[in-house]
């Protein structure tokens, strides 16, 4: 016999070439991964920047719902209006006007159909899921939502949002925000439901650094 | 050979040493339930013990507004984040400590979606028939049109997003109905849920409560738990967020620390006015040793009260043992009436007779107590005749000896001896002192009606004004201004005290009285109105319910729905409704509010055979004002396994039943030692005599507490009985003296007696814990005026002028 074959030792040989092949088959997606954390770190840093440039703005919105229990899709238009830091409008016109007010913690909400109802972004949590949404689309200070989301760069430019936590992803599969290139801000913004429901909404005729009044962040009336 | 002495001493030494000993390991109890009379009212306290109302802690942290100091408490705004912060953290931290077993900050994250998931899997048992009306009215044609209008607009505006599983499980809103019931849970407390944490409409304060793990009724807890808080409160609480603490633990922390000041403050005065006297009047060091013989009596008689009584109350025994003083007395008249015959060494022939009698009838008094319902006061009674009898022996054995070593007596070198033979003289100007005796008896008996006795315990409790600010402000924010009855349910069966909770609850609904009301019977019904609102449910399944689904489905394509949009819906409704237990809620977000209301207790039952017993407590917090008086002696008279437990009832409850108790005792113990008195003395005019000084101290504590607001309370009764064992003692000291030889030892005896007993006693008089106060000017104004009674009166009525009366 020409010595006993060790089969431990081949046995990690193999254990450790397959390791090896392995870690190298992942190198270039890890340098992958770096080079996109730092892209979308410049993104985000630009949008941020964009943003701050921008203490209001108002735009026009169309929303698309794709809704399993709808007998067709719905659209909805209306009016956004935002005042940093924390001051939003979101006003439906058409075809059933109502609007949500957001200032700092609190809010209102109303429409044709009843009274004015007031809330604490603190103890409503669909509202508070609502707001999130809403700056999440429209704020540009998107690091702060990292918290809760994971973002992900795709060219458009576009940012893809997925719920880091299990309570937000029952209701949000992700959110996929298409930006104008020019200005970083939402043009289409894409909601993906765990069910396979989606919203679309479309921002046009956006006016910027307008004088905003505090009318609109302080009531809740419909024109 | 050992001399007959030695051995006696020997077995003296053996017995104090054994008792010291013995004394040492006894197990001390602080139970509150000591200091209540009678069985019900233990057991009331017993239960708000059990409902973990005794224990509870309520911390309210504010964060002061730097601009607007005086801040309106219903301007509605947001809790700043570092008042949150410092809740979760306190929170955090007093849940990671052993000393506490519940500590609720916060309620959990999406509590609200749980709450809603849950309250409508148990609708169909929960919805009653004013539920079902709207029920019935919210599936009627527009209704369910205008609903389903609203549930489109919702789908289609953000909101829709976290609503639309809502909306499809249950479109009309039928949940709303019962969450709104839900605020029954708050009762009258005010305040707001912010991200989970109890905010007041101001914005400005947070509430976290605990529960002690420990009893805070006993001093040595308190201190611990409040110790383990303020450490907590010093490593979480961010700049310039304050806490308050309310509950039972600051007013235990009070009360300690007061006693603890005032004993510190006024005992060691005592302590040197006593030596100062004994000194000045005896001349003789050896006499400090009588001021030993009560220390020497306690440890023997602790350890038998231990073998008797397994645990001993610490206020039995703290009071107890004050009561032991009044040994002093007999190695006083021992020392003072053998240093008269220093070559005998022994008790003359009288003055034995006269301590013999002077023990009966203390320990007669303290006989009586024994039948007192109160079992502190039993203890406090056992104590004192085990100790006083022991120290009566050890002053008979060892007093002797020490006075024939000591001085002799001189009766000139006496003070005040002309003063004494003066006033003692009973014949001496006889009408002038009879004249003021009559007198202060007939004001004392003129103002004895107008008295009131007061059983409310809070009046012993010291007024610390930093507890009382703080409950000002507690009720100022978080609400509770008005006192509050405990209707408590108990029962050894969940399901039935659950029934009993609902009838307590459906008589208050029917009545009209459900403001304010804290209750658990709309969120856990029982069993009973489980079944009955399930075959109303099904009633509604039936009748209503029939042809609604072609009504929801055309009403959902209407509305721009698919028609089966609705069919979790309609599932729901369809499905076999489920029946609730607690603890289908007692781990469910809303544990805070269920947990304050809802106890469970498993215990070994007694029998030996290892069962284990189940208690079931639900209480309902109804406010005690005089409205719901007549509603509360209702639900307490008629509904079985119900107790009202309220302060105003309480108080009523206690202040007859301790008063009858102190009636009852104080007829027996008068009896008793007017049936020893005449036993001994057999003539009028010599139990007048001994009676005198008793009279006296009665009428001057009426005029007192006349005086003072014309209330009497428990330690007025109790340091009564003592005050009347002394008082009866210095009667009979003076009587025989009068009747045997009139002996100017015996009023400086008795004069010593007296200053002791009033500086030892008479000085807490001057402390500012309302117990100790009312003890010490009880026997203040009680000896000081049976002292003089006995010198001068007793005498007098006596009507002799050293002239003996041979007793029969």
């Amino acid at each position: 016999m020409g010595g006993k074959v060790k089969y431990p030792r081949i046995l990690l040989a193999g254990i450790l070439f397959a390791l090896f092949c392995l870690a190298g088959s992942h190198l270039p997606f890890l340098a992958l991964g770096a080079e996109g954390d730092v892209a979308l770190e410049n993104f985000l840093q630009k949008v941020e920047e964009s943003s701050a440039a921008i203490d209001s703005f108002s735009c026009d919105f169309t929303q698309v719902k794709h809704l399993a229990i709808f007998a067709q899709p719905v659209e909805f238009s209306g009016h956004l209006s935002l005042r940093r830091p924390d001051k939003l409008r979101w006003e439906f016109v058409a075809p059933l006007p109502s609007a949500i007010v957001l200032n700092g913690k609190r809010g209102m909400k109303c429409s044709d159909r009843g009274p004015v109802r007031k809330f604490s972004l603190d103890s409503d949590p669909v509202m508070k899921l609502v707001a999130t949404q809403l700056w999440a689309w429209t704020s540009g200070s998107y690091r702060e939502l990292r918290d809760d989301f994971e973002f992900s760069l795709l060219p458009g430019p576009a940012l893809v949002f997925s719920p880091r936590h299990a309570d937000m992803a029952a209701f949000i599969g992700e959110i996929k925000v298409l930006f104008d290139p020019d200005y970083l801000q939402p043009l289409e913004v894409e909601i993906s439901e765990p069910g396979g429901d989606r919203t679309l909404l479309y921002f046009t005729n956006y006016r910027r650094n307008l004088d905003l009044k505090d009318v609109l962040f302080s009531e809740c009336r419909l024109p | 050979m050992l001399s007959r002495s030695l051995i006696i001493k020997i077995i003296l030494l053996v017995v104090t040493l054994a008792g010291i000993y013995f004394s040492l390991r006894i197990e001390l109890g602080e139970d509150a339930l000591d200091m209540l009379p009678g069985t019900s009212l233990q057991g009331d306290f017993e239960l708000l013990q059990q409902l973990g109302m005794v224990n509870r802690v309520f911390i309210s942290l504010e964060l002061p507004a730097e601009a607007d100091p005086d801040p309106d408490p219903d301007s509605n705004s947001d809790p700043d984040p570092a008042l949150l912060a410092s809740a979760r953290a306190l929170g955090e931290d007093l849940a990671a400590s052993p000393l506490f077993d519940e500590v609720f900050y916060q309620l959990p994250e999406g509590y609200q979606f749980q709450l809603a998931a849950e309250l409508r899997k148990y609708l169909p048992v929960l919805a009653d028939g004013s539920d079902l009306r709207r029920f019935e009215t919210l599936i009627k044609p527009e209704a369910l049109r205008e609903k389903l209008g609203e549930a489109f607009q919702t789908l289609n505006s953000p909101a829709g997003l976290a609503m639309r599983r809502q909306i499809q499980g249950d479109p009309l809103g039928f949940t709303t109905v019962i969450l709104e019931k839900m605020s029954t849970l708050r009762g009258s407390l005010r305040l707001n849920i912010h991200d989970g944490f109890f905010v007041s409409n101001d914005g400005r304060h947070c509430l976290l409560w605990a529960e002690s793990a420990i009893p805070l009724t006993a001093s040595g807890n308190a201190a611990r738990v409040n110790q383990r808080l303020e450490e907590a409160l010093g490593r979480t609480l961010q700049y310039r967020v304050k806490a308050r603490i309310i509950g039972p633990l600051p007013h235990t922390l009070a009360n300690a620390g007061t006693i603890r000041s005032d004993l510190t403050r006024l005992l060691p005065f005592a302590v040197v006015v006593l030596v100062a006297f004994l000194l000045l009047f005896l001349r003789d060091w050896r006499a400090l040793f009588l001021i030993a013989i009560p220390f020497l009596a306690a440890p023997p008689a602790v350890a038998l009260l231990a073998g008797v009584y397994g645990r001993v109350s610490a206020m039995a025994l703290g009071f107890g043992i004050v009561l032991l003083g009044i040994g002093v007395d007999f190695a006083v008249h021992i020392y003072i009436g053998t240093g008269s015959d220093p070559g005998a060494g022994k008790i003359p022939k009288d003055l034995r007779s006269s301590l013999l009698m002077a023990l009966l009838t203390t320990v007669g008094v303290f006989a009586v107590l024994l039948l007192s319902r109160v079992p502190a006061h039993r203890q406090m009674a056992l104590l004192g005749i085990i100790g006083l009898s022991w120290a009566f022996v050890l002053a008979w054995q060892l007093v002797p000896s020490l006075a024939a070593r000591g001085r002799v007596f001189n009766l000139k070198e006496l003070p005040f001896t002309k003063a004494t033979r003066w006033l003692g003289e009973g014949s001496q100007r006889r009408p002038v002192k009879l004249s003021i005796w009559l007198l202060l008896l007939a004001a004392g008996l003129s103002v004895w009606p107008s008295l009131r006795y007061n059983g409310d315990l809070r009046t012993l409790d010291v007024s610390d004004p930093v507890v009382k600010e703080d409950e000002r402000a507690f009720k100022g924010i978080w609400g509770g201004e008005e006192e509050q009855a405990f209707v408590v349910a108990v029962a050894t069966a969940q399901d039935r005290m659950l029934n009993i909770n609902d009838r307590v609850y459906q008589i208050l609904a029917r009545q009209g009285r459900t403001s304010g009301v804290q209750s658990l019977a709309v969120l856990l019904p029982g069993p009973e109105r489980q079944a009955a609102n399930l075959a109303r449910w099904r009633e509604f399944q039936e009748a209503a319910l029939t042809g609604f689904e072609r009504e929801l489905q055309q009403a959902a394509i209407d509305s721009g729905f698919t028609a089966d949009a609705f069919q979790p819906f309609l599932d729901w409704l369809e499905s076999e409704p489920e029946r609730l237990a607690a603890a289908d809620f007692l781990d469910g977000p809303l544990r805070p509010f269920i947990y304050s209301l809802f106890r469970a207790f498993s215990a070994k039952n007694g029998t030996g055979n290892g069962e284990v017993s189940e208690t079931f407590l639900a209480a309902t917090i109804v406010p005690d004002i005089p409205a719901n008086q007549a509603l509360l002696d209702r639900l307490n008279r008629e509904i079985e396994g119900v107790t009202v437990l309220s302060n105003s009832r309480w108080r009523q409850k206690v202040e007859k039943d301790l008063k009858s108790d102190i009636v009852k005792l104080s007829t027996f113990a008068a009896l008793l030692v007017i049936m020893i008195c005449f036993f001994f003395f057999r003539r009028l005019r010599p139990v007048a005599g001994v009676l005198a000084p008793v009279a006296s101290a009665l009428a001057a504590m009426a005029l007192f507490a006349a005086f003072t607001g014309g209330e009497l309370n428990i330690m007025h009764a109790l340091m009564g009985i003592m005050v009347i064992g002394l008082s009866v003692d210095y009667g009979i000291f003076i009587v025989r003296s009068c009747q045997t030889a009139f002996d100017h030892r015996t009023f400086l005896a008795v004069s010593i007696c007296a200053v002791s007993t009033l500086s030892g006693f008479g000085v807490l008089g001057f402390a500012e814990h309302p117990a100790l106060h009312a003890l010490g000017v009880t026997v203040l104004v009680g000896i000081g005026a049976a002292w003089p009674t006995a010198l001068f009166i007793t005498p007098a009525l006596l009507a002799t002028s050293g002239n003996r009366e041979e007793i029969p």
